[in-house]
């Protein structure tokens, strides 16, 4: 009788051991590392940690004058303390946890599936998270613990992998669900091949790096040509291809361009004709309205610049005409906004007026510029001021707000966004290529981003630099506010972080404070004191 | 052991008649008249109480014996075998409370008669009973040693309570109340601290042990009033008081905020071109806001209290009405409570008593109050009115941060939240009449508590922000923020039953006693939680029905939450005393509970104590200066729960519960919901286990002057739950778990003395000390480094050997200085950083030279009370004390120390001699640094107050006596009067640093007036 009285089970959820009964679910899970990845690209709730895994503290982001308190550029204080290497690193081991439940529940006795594709496909979507997540970590942190099984219990005795064996399980995972993915979906957002493909590039591409590192010349050049193969899968494969004309919703307004094109409302997914979108991030205003907050981007806000504080006496307000609500929680380098389109590079679409813009009218009528442009000389007077007025990118800002009947406030983007697109791809290919050693192909690669740009200047074997930074710089111009740029610094291994960042910081602490070198974030040291019974090794340079 | 006298003066004798008419006077051993003393025929109804004069009259039957007392006074008997005009009875102060009855688990016991550590306080014609607490546990506050009680900082909260130290680290560590003798699952904020009697804290193992599973935490039993024999009394009180934010920081103005900013932000000295446009024309102006003095307000409290009691032979009767409402400091902050009571208890026959009591409470929190952190932080410049009738300006700056009034007052948003909650206790005692001293004796109580609360953000509370967007508050604007409107209800139920059932046998043989009880017990507490939301206002058109308009959103949500957690326990105790001065008290119980899993439901309890009442020893008996001794030792095991239900389950959140949601493109606007495992579970989880040894002593000497009790604790708890860090390559970073043991120890010791005792004149003091100090002993019983010792816990803070609390990190030894060449060349930091320790000597700054920094929990308390009494006017003041030192009471308070860092460049703060190359602090890091995670800014939390002091004067003059007023006193009170301390912020008990939004401490100031008639 007491124990009947005693036997109190829950009545408003489900646990792990009664949660799963239909294959529905299986599927959930792995929806819910769709909505995480989401908010780890498009930060809709402008977390500090989410800035730097977007680029915060790199070579092409800062922050303002009005934000130094949020910098990720002073080096007297960053240490594996800080909580930002934390949260990146917790997050990817949080997707690691969510696929291997999906991965694991997927073959419950009592759940049935319409069809074997069904659970093939689900699995393999769980499995590509899982190699996501480590490729990210092997990226930003090295060799780290790999977990395969869903944990029933704490443990406190994990080891560090190599960052080869990492990169090599992610690989391993993606080359066993390669054909499970479908070449094409209809759902918009859903992982198809290319996606494993371009990870496949990328992880070979990275392991490459690390072996030649390493002195394994021979292993890092089979690597090398594994992922020129991937990125001939993708770029070559006929699914995928450049995007040379005007198309989608907007192509017939006489303003624009193609690239300007790719960043519109109802023109990102490839579903929607963009034959460039490999991987998309899906926003839906409609689901955002319901109940669905975390839907936005909210791009203008975060990336957006404050001419209002930075020129008060000629910009004031938040419209479109200022770019939107700007509040820049981080700001593009002089490096990102100038220094990549000097001289010979001037001349491109990526820097032309309706995709860069870097007119802005005076609006405050007191203003000797009133109706006209305000020169770059005064919105740059003083570093503080240059902090907070930068050119305004289209892929953060637009000309027709979605929402403002519904009250929203030109913060706020309400497309779909990339998580892969396909000059990324040729990006890597054209690094596999020149370290390969092939300088002319790396350097055709780039020029199909290059000639699709309309650039003025194409760049030869000659402008292959063996620090990368013609590849680096054609990234900034191509992928900014697109790519992981740490992920990419730290990939790329040696100094050419650091040296970077020495270089292109926006503030000077950067240069006077980093005064070791490094080449990965540090293992957070929670991390090391948690798992007590195996001593973790800090990365080299941490201290 | 009589320590009483009585002088009976009995100069008339009337043999005429049996009934005689009587006369008397009662006083205290000043000669103070006495009122409301109680004087009954004894073992009838027939009685009455005392005027303000302490005069009574009565006809009784010759040869009846009298009972006359009074709380707090030795109760004396006198035979009346004449008849006297002017009967004079001298009543005086009960020693200690000696003789006083104290409640135990299931039961009753005389306090001399105990074995175990007990604190008892009167509040019924105490000056405790004076000060404006609207919680009734804040009484408590100092006056119990082992007993901490936290702070209230908003209208009708609830201060924490914690006896003899933490012992659970994630479980409640909340006392179990008893409320009338019966376990109360209830709020304690149902109960009105005016119908409150008296308080019993029962401390060590073997008081506590017949709760067993739920007394790790100690136990307070409150006892309400019961009516007294003799005409029905009508008391009346009134109480008013106002409340002030004693220590409220004091934001930076004018120029200083300037060159703050400036300086943070590393600006040319004196600009201000980022101010914007409403912020520049105030400063052009003059115009200033202090905003924190537009977010508070002079607090008011208002307490009314009405109740109406009395005694016959066979029914004893007390109805109570109260209502108070309180006005916070901050603007918004509201309290409204309305409490009803009535007990009845009644003997049916010689040999079935009944009992029932029933009270209804409704609690009213609703009202958004003002944001006191964005108080702090916003811009003296920034704009408070948008135009010239007051209306508010949502952005003062244009920038995100909102208007610290915004939506308190404005109409744009509206809470509500509500408490109706209805008690109803019964018992019902059968004494066997075959065998004499054997009774059964059934407790039903039962509590139903409904709460309603909900907030609804009306359209115009999104006014959209920053300048330039032309008419946002025109009506065409706001209509187009429908779509934000949005509100919830939330419907909260709690159930609660306990059922205890109690068979007792008490016999005395010869100088035996043995009392025996069994118990068996049961209890069920049940919340269904039910909120309801509601969003987009658009296609409806308005919000004119608020709330109840949920149903016309476009967007609807219902969202269930139950738990429910069920516990049996089964006691045996066995009492025995031999000659009143040997006492044996031992128990044993078995406990399950509903919120561990199968197999680890069940545990066991047993207790024992003894007692030696040396005092009564021939030996001492002529020792003059001692009154009485009574020595005692106790050991005992308890539990804890630690746990609330299902948290040893892996729980999985999904559907519109989750907070994983996508879309994917071939469907707009269909959200698909992710399911997400929140939790790792740890099935293993167990009772948590306490065993203590308590000794110590209670005394009286030099006639009744002097009384000295100390108790003497040691305690090991086993399997304490707690949150642990875990490695999140597990995909979770905390998982419940449990360590090994942790040790207590403590001493409690409390003194008062009469100082001085005349006629007029009267002055008592109480020092109460309590020190309380722990020691994790094991931790997970691991040795994996290999050096022979037990592995700390670095990662949660737990140190083998040390306390709990540990504050592990970087020792700061200064700030960076400009010619501190080599530490910037090892570390990167600018001058005007922290500067800290290379513990080690490696030459580096880096994990390894983290060290124990100090520990959050206190050193000791101690308290210090005064009561001074002058005729009719009486004085009672306590001190009281936390206290820190050897790197105990420390918190983190960076706010204090640092300038940057608050994430908004303008952020207003307090001033602070920050570092700059003029003023080259060793303190105050510059104005720009922002943070390094290592930096603590510890701070001692340690501090002395004048807590309470209650001024009162009995009224006595012929007026009242002739209205028929049998008591009047007026009286003043005051709480917090003054806190002196090194903390830089709030309130130093609450830690609270500056730039946050947590409330005030209050400091009150109360007069009232009470009569009974």
């Amino acid at each position: 009788m007491d124990d009947k009285f005693l036997n109190k089970n829950p009545q408003t959820f489900y646990t792990t051991d009664n949660i799963f009964s239909s294959s529905a679910q299986i599927d959930q899970a792995v929806l819910a590392i769709y909505s995480q990845l989401r908010d780890m690209w498009a930060n809709p709730t402008e977390q500090g940690w989410t800035f730097v895994f977007r680029g915060n503290g790199t070579d092409m982001y800062d922050v303002p004058s009005i934000r130094r308190a949020n910098t990720f550029n002073n080096y007297g204080t960053i240490n594996p303390n800080r909580d930002e290497f934390y949260k990146n690193f917790s997050a990817w081991y949080t997707i690691i946890a969510k696929a291997n439940l999906a991965i694991k529940s997927a073959d419950l006795p009592n759940i049935t599936w319409a069809k074997p594709a069904d659970k093939a496909y689900t699995l393999a979507q769980a499995r590509f998270f899982r190699a996501f997540a480590y490729r990210n970590l092997a990226e930003l942190f090295g060799g780290v613990p790999i977990v395969k099984d869903v944990a029933t219990a704490a443990k406190f005795n994990y080891a560090r992998a190599t960052r080869v064996e990492t990169y090599q399980f992610a690989i391993d995972e993606l080359l066993a669900i390669e054909n499970d993915l479908p070449i094409t979906t209809a759902q918009g957002g859903r992982l198809v091949r290319g996606a494993a493909q371009h990870n496949l590039c990328e992880l070979y591409l990275a392991m490459g790096t690390q072996l030649a590192a390493d002195g394994d010349a021979a292993g890092a050049s089979k690597a090398f040509a594994n992922s020129i193969d991937y990125g001939n899968k993708v770029i070559d494969g006929g699914t995928y291809a450049l995007m040379k004309n005007r198309f989608g919703s907007r192509k017939t307004e006489t303003q624009g361009n193609v690239y300007w094109d790719l960043f519109q409302e109802n023109n990102v997914n490839y579903q929607d004709g963009n034959t460039e979108c490999i991987w998309a991030i899906e926003i839906d205003y409609a689901a955002f309205k319901a109940e669905d907050p975390r839907s936005k981007l909210p791009y203008s806000r975060a990336y957006g610049p404050v001419f209002r504080n930075g020129s008060p006496k000629n910009l004031q307000g938040t419209l479109e005409d200022v770019g939107g609500r700007g509040i820049a929680d981080i700001i593009p380098t002089l490096y990102t906004r100038d220094g990549i389109y000097q001289g010979v590079y001037a001349n491109d679409m990526r820097n032309s007026e309706i995709v860069f813009r870097r007119t802005f009218l005076g609006n405050v009528p007191s203003s000797p510029y009133y109706g006209q442009p305000v020169p770059w000389s005064v919105l740059y007077d003083n570093q503080d001021d240059q902090s907070l007025d930068y050119p305004v990118s289209c892929k953060i800002a637009t000309d027709k707000y979605t929402g403002l009947a519904d009250g929203q406030d030109r913060s706020n983007l309400f497309r779909d966004d990339y998580f892969i697109r396909l000059p990324e791809t040729i990006l890597l290919r054209a690094e596999a290529k020149q370290r390969s050693g092939d300088k002319a192909g790396a350097a055709a690669d780039v020029n199909l981003l290059r000639t699709r740009a309309n650039c003025g200047y194409l760049v030869t074997a000659a402008d292959m630099d063996d620090n990368f930074n013609t590849i680096l710089d054609e990234r900034s111009r191509e992928l900014v506010y697109e790519e992981c740029r740490w992920n990419t610094l730290l990939r790329m291994g040696g100094t050419i972080a650091v040296d970077r960042i020495r270089k292109y910081a926006f503030w000077p602490e950067a240069q006077a404070t980093l005064t070791f070198n490094y080449n990965l974030w540090p293992i957070p040291q929670l991390v090391i004191d948690a798992n007590k019974d195996v001593k973790l090794a800090q990365n080299p340079g941490w201290h | 052991m009589t320590v009483f006298f009585v002088f009976v003066f009995l100069p008339l004798f009337t043999f005429a008649q049996d009934r005689i008419a009587i006369k008397g006077v009662v006083r205290s051993e000043t000669n103070a008249a006495l009122s409301g003393v109680s004087v009954t025929v004894k073992g009838t109804s027939q009685g009455t109480t005392t005027d303000a004069n302490g005069q009574f009259s009565l006809t009784v039957n010759k040869g009846v014996s009298l009972t006359v007392s009074h709380v707090g006074y030795e109760t004396v008997e006198i035979v009346v075998d004449r008849a006297n005009p002017a009967m004079e009875i001298k009543l005086f102060p009960a020693t200690t409370a000696l003789s006083d009855v104290v409640v135990i688990a299931y039961g009753t016991v005389q306090r001399k008669d105990f074995t175990g550590a007990v604190s008892s306080v009167k509040m019924e014609n105490s000056p405790l009973a004076l000060l404006p607490n609207m919680n009734a546990l804040e009484a408590l506050k100092g006056s119990v040693t082992g007993l901490n009680v936290g702070a209230v900082t908003s209208s009708g909260g609830q201060p924490s309570i914690l006896i003899r130290g933490q012992r659970s680290i994630s479980g409640s560590n909340d006392p179990l109340i008893l409320l009338d003798g019966v376990v109360y699952l209830g709020s304690i904020s149902d109960i009105n601290p005016d119908d409150i009697a008296s308080y019993d804290v029962l401390k060590d193992a073997v008081s506590v042990a017949a709760y067993g599973s739920r007394s790790a935490n100690g136990v307070i039993a409150i006892t309400t009033k019961k009516g007294k024999i003799g005409k029905p009394v009508v008391s009346f009180k009134t109480e008013t008081g106002i409340q002030r934010w004693q220590r409220r920081p004091v934001m930076l103005k004018g120029a200083d905020w300037i060159n703050m900013v400036n300086d943070k932000n590393k600006y040319a000295a004196g600009s201000t071109n980022w101010l914007q446009a409403g912020e520049l024309a105030n400063l052009k102006a003059g115009n200033e806001t202090v905003w924190l003095d537009k977010v508070t307000q002079t607090g008011i409290t208002d307490n009314q209290q009405v109740s109406i009691s009395g005694a016959a032979q066979n029914v004893n009767y007390y109805l109570s009405s109260s209502y108070d409402d309180e006005k916070g400091i901050v603007v918004g902050d509201k309290y409204k409570h309305v409490n009803v009571l009535g007990k009845v208890n009644t003997k049916v026959t010689s040999w079935f008593q009944l009992g029932a009591d029933g009270a209804y409470s409704r609690r009213d929190y609703s009202g958004t109050a003002a944001n006191v952190g964005s108080a702090e932080i916003m811009s003296p410049y920034g704009v408070l009115y948008r135009d010239n009738s007051g209306d508010l300006e949502k952005y003062p700056y244009t920038q995100s941060l909102v208007n610290p009034l915004w939506g308190v007052n404005d109409g744009t948003v509206k809470n509500v939240d509500v408490y109706n909650t209805f008690r109803l206790n019964s018992f019902a005692v059968v004494k066997a009449p075959w065998v004499d001293g054997l009774s059964y004796r059934v407790n039903f109580s039962t509590n139903f508590e409904k709460r309603q609360s909900g907030n609804f953000y009306f359209e115009n509370y999104y006014i959209k922000e920053g300048a330039g967007i032309a008419g946002r508050y025109d009506p065409a604007s706001v209509q187009s923020l429908l779509s934000n409107a949005n509100g919830n209800i939330d419907n909260t139920s709690t159930t609660n039953y306990v059922l205890d059932n109690i068979l007792a046998y008490s016999h005395r043989f010869g100088k035996h006693q043995i009392d025996a009880t069994a118990v068996a017990t049961r209890d069920n507490l049940r919340v269904e939680d039910l909120n309801a939301t509601g969003s987009d206002f658009a296609a409806n058109g308005n919000t004119s029905l608020g709330f109840y308009g949920l149903s016309k959103a476009t967007v609807q949500k219902v969202v269930l939450n139950n738990t429910e957690r069920s516990n049996v326990g089964y006691l045996a105790r066995l009492n025995y005393s031999y000659d009143d001065k040997y006492y044996l008290t031992s128990s044993f119980r078995r406990d399950g509970a509903s919120v561990f899993g199968a197999d680890k439901r069940y545990a066991n309890f047993a207790a024992a104590g003894v007692a030696w009442k040396i005092s009564e020893e021939s030996f001492l008996k002529d020792f003059k200066p001692l009154n009485y001794l009574k020595l005692k030792l106790s050991w005992g095991q308890n539990g804890n729960q630690g746990l609330s239900p299902y948290a040893t389950l892996s729980q999985v959140q999904n559907a519109a519960a989750g907070d994983a949601r996508y879309e994917f493109s071939d469907a707009q606007g269909k959200i698909l919901y992710g399911l997400v495992q929140t939790t790792l579970g740890n099935p293993s989880l167990g009772w948590e286990k306490t065993t203590a040894i308590n000794t110590g002593f209670e005394s009286a000497w030099l006639g009744n002057r002097l009384f000295v009790d100390l108790d003497l604790y040691s305690s090991k708890t086993t399997d304490q739950i707690f949150v642990r860090t875990i490695p999140i390559m597990t995909g979770f970073s905390t998982q419940l778990a449990s360590l090994g043991e942790v040790d207590n120890k403590g001493i409690e010791l409390s003194i008062r003395t009469e100082n001085i005792h005349t006629a007029n004149f009267g002055w008592s003091s109480t020092v109460t000390f309590w020190k309380n100090s722990n020691k994790l002993k094991h931790l997970y019983g691991e040795d994996k480094n290999g050096d022979g010792k037990e592995d700390d816990d670095i990662a949660n803070n737990f140190f083998i050997g040390k306390s709990l609390g540990a504050i592990y990190g970087f020792k700061q030894i200064g700030i960076v200085q400009t010619g501190d060449a080599a530490y910037i060349a090892l570390t990167g930091a600018a001058p005007g950083a922290p500067k800290y320790a290379d513990i080690n000597n490696d030459g580096k700054i880096d994990a390894n030279d983290r060290t124990i920094l100090g520990y959050s929990k206190e050193n000791f308390r101690l308290n210090f009370s005064n009561t001074v009494r002058y005729k009719n006017l009486e004085l009672y003041v306590m001190v009281a004390g936390i206290f820190g030192g050897n790197g105990y009471y420390m918190k983190s308070n960076t706010a204090a120390y640092m300038t940057s860092g608050t994430g908004r460049f303008n952020d207003n703060t307090i001033a602070k001699p920050y570092w700059t190359t003029n003023n080259p602090s060793n303190t105050y890091p510059s104005a720009y640094f922002s943070g390094d995670g290592r930096f603590l800014g510890l701070q001692s939390q340690a501090f002395v107050r004048i807590q309470d002091a209650a001024l009162s004067y009995n009224l006595n003059f012929p007026l009242l006596e002739r209205n028929h007023i049998t008591g009047a006193k007026v009286f003043f009170a005051a709480k917090n009067l003054a806190t002196f301390t090194h903390w830089v912020g709030g309130d130093p008990e609450t830690g609270t640093p500056v730039q946050n939004n947590t409330f005030p401490v209050a400091s009150s100031y109360s007069l009232g007036l009470n009569v009974s008639f």
